[in-house]
């Protein structure tokens, strides 16, 4: 016999096979030493794997209704919809009080979202600055469709750092990079930095229909679909930023969506397809074009009514999943979802570039305002923004 | 082990064991599905609630296994659960209720506590980051299913469970160790 094939020594290791199956194997491994080693380095794996397993759920058993109670409603189930059904006795999983404390802890890591958004500098600055600028930005971009993309990639990924990276994509970019350093500086540091955002090229290219493709945000170049490995640390922007899927605004195209499961390589798959990508909890949409997925997008993680410009579907799920930009007037609004908070609600102060900041909360949500404008001026927004929340 | 309608709205006792023997494994399912305790309880019950009343009606098939079947409207469950915006601010709601009902609580060692928490949020990262498939196979077969009854359910071949549970292995052991590195480098 030739060495066990890795699947048939797993399944050997987790005892799945049957009789005829395992005597072949065990025949094998009487003469094998190498094989002998494999199948207890998986059973290590196979250990270590279920401690951290383990971890992830509070100690103790759950508390467990009695059958009778189950039996009892799903009897009134029949002739009622059970969704709605609620047991008076599922108030509890049975644990210690401090195991309490700790599940809140993870309450909040997995459900928190923050929404940050980010009112653009250029928010006061007249309409003609901004023009002139989205000239610029498509001069440092001028070709055609595919060439900004495979410029801007390489640059990327060569870049020890997210801020020179962004620096050298593009002006604007350039800009929203200085903003996620000053996010950075209030309390983010176990939350890995953004991506520096690429809405201003691509709102101020909608209104430049002749600089719209040479705005366009590179899409994941597809020769870096296989880079994408999972169990690969991504503490590192430049990893982060090669497996995110971005979409631009892509007028033109036929707006078709799909969905997706929120399976890597899929997403993957389709983001370097060139389609757009917008993730949720369990599903991702692909669409042909932002126009598409935006619906999808907007009830992820946007402001109803506020045009998508491009969405983001971060790779480091544990961090951040979706990030969606649009355009309120002539505030651009960055909706992220975070998962893990960063900051006390109400929080304001002033940032290292002279621009204030503040957090906001809604009745469901935490926004984060950053501008050059006074923290009253924000706080008037954060109110004005409220009416958006679905 | 089958859940046999005999007549009229009656059920075969089988069904008691059952719900003894994976109640706890289907909540523990659910909660890393759904990252909610008190949730993954009720769906947990849900899902048997719903399993039960199908099984009631007098023309329901036989159910070869009980378990699997417990699982997969589980597993739906799970899924219609994290479709909704509505539960991230129930989420939200249920932070605030909790803040206020452990205010009172005396932590006999605060930084015991707190030190289980950082683990439980790093494993609990660790898993997030397993592409779909991997997470659900691991999933499954953390709460003893057999290569066979995940193959059903995910629709993956049977031959390629052994290797997709061997990478999803890796791959959240090499994602919690990481975050433990970082953990201790800052």
């Amino acid at each position: 016999m030739q060495h066990v094939d890795d699947a048939l020594l797993v399944a050997y290791a987790d005892d799945a096979l049957d009789q005829a199956a395992r005597a072949d194997v065990e025949a094998h491994l009487v003469t094998c030493a190498a094989c002998r080693a494999r199948v207890e380095e998986e059973r290590a794996l196979t250990q270590r794997a279920a401690a951290v397993l383990d971890t992830t759920v509070p100690a103790g058993e759950p508390a467990m209704p009695a059958f009778a109670d189950i039996l009892r409603r799903s009897d009134a189930s029949d002739a009622t919809p059970s969704g709605g059904a609620r047991s008076p006795r599922s108030r509890s999983w049975t644990m210690p009080p401090l195991a309490w404390a700790a599940m809140l802890v993870v309450g909040i890591g997995a459900a928190y979202i923050a929404r940050t958004i980010i009112v653009s500098p250029e928010f006061n600055a007249p309409m003609e600055a901004r023009t002139e600028q989205a000239a610029d930005a498509s001069a440092v971009r001028a070709a055609p469709e595919a060439a900004p993309a495979a410029d801007a990639t390489p640059e990327l990924r060569a870049a020890p750092d997210a801020g020179a990276a962004a620096t050298r994509a593009a002006p604007g970019a350039a800009e929203a990079a200085t903003q996620d350093d000053a996010v950075a500086d209030l309390r983010f540091e176990s939350v890995p930095v953004m991506p520096a955002p690429p809405v201003p090229q691509a709102a101020r290219a909608a209104q430049e229909p002749a600089a719209a493709k040479a705005a366009e945000e590179p899409a994941l170049r597809p020769e870096e679909a296989p880079r994408v490995e999972p169990s690969r640390e991504r503490a590192r922007y430049a990893d982060m930023v090669r497996d995110t899927a971005v979409a631009a605004a892509a007028p033109g195209m036929p707006d078709t969506t799909q969905k997706l499961a929120l399976d890597e390589f899929a997403v993957t798959a389709a983001a370097s397809a060139g389609a757009a990508v917008i993730g949720g909890e369990d599903v991702a949409w692909r669409g042909t074009s932002v126009a598409a997925v935006a619906p999808q997008a907007t009830r992820v993680a946007g402001l109803p009514g506020a045009p998508v410009t491009s969405v983001w579907l971060g790779a480091d799920a544990a961090a951040w999943r979706a990030r969606v930009v649009q355009q309120v007037g002539d505030v651009s609004v960055e909706t992220i979802e975070w998962r893990r908070p960063p900051a006390a609600a109400g929080e304001s102060g002033r940032l290292g570039d002279g621009r204030n900041y503040l957090f906001v909360t809604t009745d469901s949500v935490m926004y984060l305002l950053r501008a050059a404008l006074p923290v009253e001026r924000l706080e008037t927004i954060g109110r004005m923004l409220q009416p958006l929340e679905p | 082990m089958r859940g046999r309608p005999r007549g009229d709205r009656t059920l075969s006792a089988d069904w008691e064991a059952v719900y003894r023997a994976i109640f706890g494994d289907v909540v523990r399912y659910l909660y890393r599905r759904v990252w909610d305790p008190e949730r993954a309880q009720e769906l947990a019950q849900e899902a048997f609630v719903r399993v039960l009343a199908q099984q009631r009606r007098a023309d329901a098939a036989e159910v070869e296994n009980p378990r699997a079947l417990v699982f997969a409207v589980a597993g739906n469950l799970a899924r219609d659960e994290a479709r909704t915006v509505i539960r991230r601010k129930k989420h939200l709601a249920l932070l605030k209720s909790n803040t206020e009902a452990t205010t009172g609580n005396a932590t006999p060692d605060p930084a015991e506590a707190m030190e289980r928490d950082q683990e439980r949020q790093r494993a609990q990262d660790a898993l997030l980051r397993l592409g779909e498939r991997d997470r659900e196979v691991l999933l499954l077969w953390d709460a003893g299913l057999s290569y066979e009854e995940i193959a059903a359910q995910t629709g993956l071949a049977q031959g390629a469970i052994g290797t997709t549970l061997s990478r999803a292995r890796r791959r959240l052991v090499a994602a919690y160790e990481s975050m433990e590195g970082r953990h201790a480098a800052r």
